[in-house]
This record gives C-alpha cells, structure tokens and sequence, in this order.
C-alpha cells in the first residue's frame, strides 16, 4: 500500500490530464509530419553534421564528488529523489555543495542554483534523459532544467515540484522557435499552443516560490525579454498557459518521455535541430545584445516595458448580482 | 472647408442611438458638425471637458480606478488643462485579460464597472463566458469581447448609453470620410459576424449599419460564442473540444465558400440594377471574394456609386499581411471602386474611438472631440510627433469602465494631416503590433473562424 501511495504521489503513473495533452496533440503532429515526409527525411540526413556545429565548450566545470559531502536523505515528499532527478547522484551532490548546499540560507542557496541552471544550460530540444546528462551536456528542454533544478535543490533539503501546462508564446518567441520549423509551426497551429513547458516550485519559508530558468540571458535578451530571476513567473511575460491545462507533480512520470525520444531523437531529429539552430543563432544576437548594453542596463530598459502595473482588483460581492443553482 | 448637412441627415437615421445632452461628453460626440474637420481650437473645447468630466466620474465611481489614482496621487481636480491630461493614469490593456470564470467573472465585471449595477440574475453553480455575458445582456449591459491568439479573450462592459454612443461615433465617423459617397437609398455587405447573433466586438459595433443603408446583408450569419472563438483560435480544452473543433473547421470552410458565391451574386444584381453599393467589415474577406472574381474572370464597374471600409487587421492568411495600397488596387480593379472611396477604419474593444482613412491620403483620422491619442515610448514616456511608440489613449465616451488605456498597437502619430486639409492629428495608415504581444485584430478572428484555423 506504502509504495503505490509513493508511485502515485511521486507523479510516476502518468496523470490523466498529461495523458490527455499528449494524445490530444498527436494527430496534429502526424499530419504535420505525414504532410512533410521529404522535407523530414532530407533534414535527418543533415542532422549529424548540424548536431556536430551545435556543441560548444561547457561554461562551467563539474566539481569533483568527495564522499562525506552532506546531501538531503529525506524522504519526504519533494525532497526525496525522483524519476530523472536524482538528488543523490554524485555530480548532483558535488555541484549541490559548491553552490552552497548546507552553507548559506535557503533563500540564497536556491537563488545560486536557479542562477546557475538558468545562466548555464541553453535550451535545446534534446530527448528527456537524466540530470546528470543535462548537467555533463550543458542543455536540455524546459524539463530537463526543472529536473537538474529540483536535484541540485533538493540535494540541499529544499523541496521543489514541478509546474507543468500547455501554453501559449509571444510572437518573438513563435517566431524563433515555432516558425523555424514548418512541421513544428504546423504542429503548434492546429493546437494554438505549445504541448508542454515546465515552471519550477521551490519551497522557502512556508510558500512556494516560482523558478523558471528556461531562458539564458543572451536568449532572452534575443527575444525582447526581461532576464528572468528567481521567484518570477513567466505568465504573462511570455507565455499564456492554456486553461485547464495545469499540474503540479512531485516527479516525471515513467514512460512520458517515450514518444518524445522517439521524435526528437529519431523520427523529427532534423526539424527539431533546425529550432535548436534558430535558437543558437538568437542566443548569438543576444550576446552582442547584452554586450553593447549591459546586462544590467538591458534589464532595466525591458523591464519597464515589460513591468506594466496592473491595478489589483480586490473582488467585492455586488449586492446586484443575483446567483442561483 | 467641407459641408456638413451630411450631420443632419445621419441624426435623422440615428435618433435611436441619441440621448438628450446632459453631460459634456454629450456635448463633445453630438454637437460637433464633425469628428474630424472643425477646427482645434473647438474641438479641444469639447475634448478637455468631456475627458475631465469622464475622468472625475470614474476616479468617484470607480473602486479599483479609484486606487489606481491614488497610487499615482492623482485627483480628479488636478486636470485642468489639456496637458494636464497626462497625469491621468493610464490602464494596461492586459488588465482586460485578467479575470477569473464563473460566477466570479461577474464578479470581476461587476468590480470593473463604474457605473450602478441593475439587478442581474445568474443561472448555474459555474455559468460559462456565455451564460454571464447573456445575464448581462438582460439587464441592459453589452459585454463585448475580443481574443488574441492565445484565446484569452478581453471583455468590455459597456452600458446601454456607452453602447448606442459608441455605435453612433462609429457611423458619424465612417459617414464623415464617405460622406460624398453616403445615402441611405443603398445596399451594404457586412463582412463581419451578425451583430444580432454576437457579442464579439467587431460584430456587435457595426449594428448601426441596419440604420444607416436601406438594405445590409451579413456575411457571417453563424451565431459567434466565446467557446466557438477560442476553438477556432485553436485553443482546445479535451477531446470533446478537439472533435467539435474539426467539426467547425469543416462547417466553416464549407460556410466560408457558400459567402463568396452568395457576395459574387449580390454584387452581380447590384451592378445589374445600377445600385449604390457599400462594403464594410474585414479586409480578407473582400481578398477572398476577389480572387474567386479573378479565377472566374468576373469584375464589375460601380465607380463613385461604391465604397468600401475595412476594419479589423490586415492578415490574409498565417502571418501573411495583404498590403493596403494593393488591396485598393484589386478594389479597383474588380469593383471599379476609387481607391478615395476605399477606406479603413482603426478601433479595438476597449475604446470608442474610430480612426478612419481620410480619402486624400489614407491617413487615419482621430476623432479629436471626445478623444486624445497618446503615443508612449518603451519607458512609458510620450513621445513627440511623427516617433514611433505604442498607442495609447483617453476615451471620453464610456461611463461603465475607465477608457484610459494603453494599447498593444505600435503607431506614428503627426499633429496635422500630410495629405488633407482637416485639422487635426492622424496616425500613419497602417498600424502594427509592438513586438513581443500576442497577434490580435477582428478580421484576424474572422479570418481563423473563416478558413478553420489555417
């Protein structure tokens, strides 16, 4: 009974509601394909050497794991390790460590480590794998940094969870992503979003906290967008979550990357390096970016763009609204 | 300087739509001979005391707006010139988007309105979008919307009285530009949704038109509900939406060239009997017509007994943009309509302002009464005229919300008119959106319902 409540509070059997996003966004993503088979086929042929032109040097060294180093080994629920977020793992526990894992304050700890996946691990569509892949590799989609996030956080006794949904993006960001595939653009069109992006929850001081690093800064800055920080939502900076589509998970289900692999790794490996390319080339635009500006001064410009106050309504009964069942 | 009897006769047509002056911002969209020609000097007589007079109601009448000002310690005696206008805060137009469902959307729209609330009776433990707009609807408030290409959809409550003004500003407005064209003895095509059968804006707006010319045909006779919009959008919630989706796709393609056929034969029994034609609603439509007309080898030649006035975004197909001047071209060519007789119109849901091409230059003309265009760089600073910035603007007209807005739109501003003789400031002819916000237009809507989200 105690290990299928874990299975299930874990988020290993895939929830109804994730099941019914990915099947729902299948059919549209076969015709997309089934409409483009040349097109598909001539990209996989090109796709070793377009893979080889995206590797770069990774901006950091993994430090060396040295047994003793102190890590969480709770097992509570968001602390303990999880499908493909391991917080046990040696290289997690090391790298946990030189961030200040057990040394400075949650708050702070938590900030270097989104600091350090948000700064360092690029966006690319590769298939879902570990955490400690993502960390020797330097990428990985939205869910592959919220996995090597809630290691590294959880490693240091912070709990974290992720925050999954369908969404919606800003036009800069359908332009660089979505229109740099026409099986991808065909794909999101029919179902007007995204199929899945992943936010982060971390635990702090009684509430949670919201930690998406999705974008690097030359990313961002390619894009028009404010530099993320800690404790930012990405809603309504540049994505707009579909309703309904919401879900907060200790961990990755088993088997839900599958069909993912099979696509990005085989199937549409070419399409979805041609989005990796686009995203590189802006990411290249956004140095020069941040370069003239300044990081500082780029994020202070955008934000006051982007920081528009909205009035808060406070919702107050109407004595003129008459509700019956 | 231009004739004006064309006022008396609109009045004539429009009594339904005209309440007796009591108020300065009665004063601003009823007294003027014109939106667009009398002189700046009168027409920011009117404007300063209407946009005063709207700004005192909502910082009294409006809790949340009211906090707003409050915030940016600003009273409602602090205006007391024009350009004291910009201490008037300003609203995000995403402030619009941001609202719950349910019964607690009546609640949000309840607390957004400035104005006393009739009795409105709400079926249903978790009524729909729907279900609140139509109790609504009952009590005598029109709750218009629009939706961007994620399908959260942006509501405007406006009350009966902001409602018919608003409808009364859009004719005196477009009439005003066709004014050497307009009679009530003539036939028009609306290229929108029936504004009997929908409370999306752009549908609902044109209403007037019924009023305005003797006899006026709907394209889109299909009823429009928020759930069938945000499925064309392509935003589905299950399975259920999903099949209904492709559904509608179907229906709607099939729907889609039954309207060419049936526009090509109208325009054919107008041409025949010499009839005075008007076209007015979304761009790509008319496109579609046009290109059934070119395969077919059809065109007709109604000359200055033809207009047309196009609204609601430029997009023919998925970020394609049908470029104005050849749009006129095609008008031209197929219709024998003058390009001076082919204008646009530049509004969205949450104002009443109706920017409209003058026949010179295409220019787009701000009704200078009753509102005061406003152009913000990206710090939210004003910028001069002939930058570019984003739109902004105050909005005398609406009692039941606060019209200050500022909008997604990217606009040049210029204080006079480069190619006419009226007074008065115009934004350049054609107007994009700031990088970075979501697609959004009323043709744009047609335009995904139309052709099945493609």
């Amino acid at each position: 009974m105690g290990k299928l409540k874990e299975i299930r509070e874990k988020g290993y059997i895939i929830p109804y509601r994730m099941l019914k996003i990915v099947i729902g966004a299948l059919p549209a993503l076969l015709k997309a394909m089934v409409k483009h088979p040349v097109m598909i086929l001539s990209s996989n042929l090109k796709a070793k050497k377009v893979e080889k032109g995206l590797v770069t040097e990774l901006p950091y060294e993994i430090p060396e794991y040295k047994p003793g180093m102190p890590y969480c080994k709770s097992n509570k629920r968001y602390l303990r390790p999880t499908h493909l977020c391991n917080s046990h793992a040696p290289e997690i526990v090391a790298l946990a460590n030189e961030l200040g894992a057990f040394k400075l304050d949650d708050y702070e700890y938590a900030e270097n480590v989104f600091n350090f996946v948000k700064n360092n691990i690029k966006l690319a569509f590769v298939g879902l794998d570990r955490e400690v892949d993502t960390l020797r590799r330097g990428s990985g989609t939205c869910v592959h940094q919220l996995s090597l996030l809630g290691a590294l956080l959880r490693s240091g006794c912070i709990p974290f969870r992720y925050r999954l949904y369908s969404l919606a993006v800003v036009e800069s960001l359908y332009q660089n992503e979505v229109e740099a595939s026409q099986v991808v653009k065909e794909w999101y069109d029919a179902i007007g979003a995204f199929m899945l992006h992943g936010t982060g929850e971390v635990y702090i001081d009684g509430e949670w906290l919201t930690a998406d690093p999705t974008f690097t800064p030359p990313y961002e800055a390619a894009l028009g967008l404010p530099l993320a920080k800690f404790g930012e939502d990405p809603l309504g900076v540049w994505n707009f979550p579909v309703e309904g589509t919401m879900m907060l998970l200790e961990g990755l289900p088993y088997g839900a990357g599958a069909a993912w692999n099979l696509l990005a790794n085989w199937i549409a490996k070419g399409e979805r390096l041609k989005v990796d390319i686009s995203m590189e080339r802006a990411r290249e635009r956004g140095r020069k970016i941040l370069e003239e500006i300044g990081v500082e001064a780029y994020d202070e410009m955008v934000r006051k763009k982007y920081k528009a106050k909205l009035p808060k309504i406070t919702l107050e009964k109407s004595p003129q609204l008459v509700f019956i069942d | 300087m231009l004739e004006y009897s064309f006022l008396e006769r609109i009045n004539e047509r429009a009594k339904n739509y005209i309440f007796p002056i009591e108020t300065p911002v009665d004063e601003a969209v009823y007294k003027p001979k014109s939106f667009f020609s009398i002189s700046n000097k009168e027409a920011d007589e009117y404007k300063f005391k209407a946009i005063k007079y709207s700004f005192k109601h909502h910082y009294e009448n409006n809790v949340f707006y009211h906090k707003l000002c409050r915030e940016r310690n600003v009273k409602s005696d602090d205006i007391k010139t024009i350009d004291d206008f910009k201490k008037i805060p300003l609203i995000p137009h995403e402030f619009f988007k941001d609202y719950p469902s349910g019964r607690e959307f009546a609640v949000w729209l309840a607390n957004i309105m400035s104005i006393k609330l009739p009795e409105i009776v709400i079926k249903g433990k978790n009524p729909t979008y729907d279900e609140v707009i139509e109790a609504f609807k009952e009590a005598g408030i029109v709750v218009a919307y629009s939706s961007g290409t994620t399908g959260k959809f942006t509501f405007i409550p406006r009350d009966e009285k902001s409602y018919k003004m608003t409808e009364y500003s859009i004719a005196k407005s477009a009439i005003d530009m066709l004014q050497h064209w307009w009679d009530y003895d003539a036939y028009s095509y609306l290229l929108f949704p029936d504004p009997r059968t929908t409370n999306i804006f752009v549908g609902k707006v044109t209403a007037i038109l019924f009023d305005m010319v003797k006899d006026t045909r709907v394209a889109i006779e299909t009823q429009i509900t928020t759930d069938l919009l945000r499925i064309s959008m392509g935003v589905v919630k299950n399975f259920k939406e999903r099949m209904m989706s492709k559904f509608i796709r179907s229906a709607m393609k099939r729907m889609n060239e039954k309207m060419v056929d049936k526009i090509i034969k109208w325009a054919d029994e107008r041409s025949k009997n010499n009839d005075r034609i008007f076209f007015a609603g979304a761009p790509f439509i008319l496109d579609m017509v046009i290109e059934k007309m070119e395969k077919e080898g059809i065109s007709y030649d109604f000359g200055e007994l033809g207009a047309v006035l196009t609204g609601g975004g430029w997009k023919t197909q998925e970020a394609k943009r049908l470029p104005v001047d050849d749009f006129r071209k095609k008008v031209e060519k197929y219709f024998g309509i003058p390009p001076e007789n082919c204008l646009d119109l530049y509004a969205m849901v949450e104002g009443n302002g109706y920017m409209v091409h003058c026949p010179e230059g295409h220019y787009l003309h701000i009704p200078k009464t009753y509102y005061h265009p406003i152009v913000l760089d990206e710090d939210g600073e004003q910028v001069g005229y002939g930058e570019e910035g984003r739109f902004a603007f105050l909005d005398a007209i609406p009692r039941s919300y606060p019209g200050f807005i500022i909008t997604a739109d990217k606009v040049r501003l210029h204080e006079d008119c480069p190619s006419c003789q009226r007074d008065g400031m115009v934004l350049e002819p054609e107007v994009s959106r700031i990088r970075g916000e979501e697609i959004r237009g009323c043709a744009e809507e047609m335009r995904k319902i139309l052709t099945g989200g493609e």
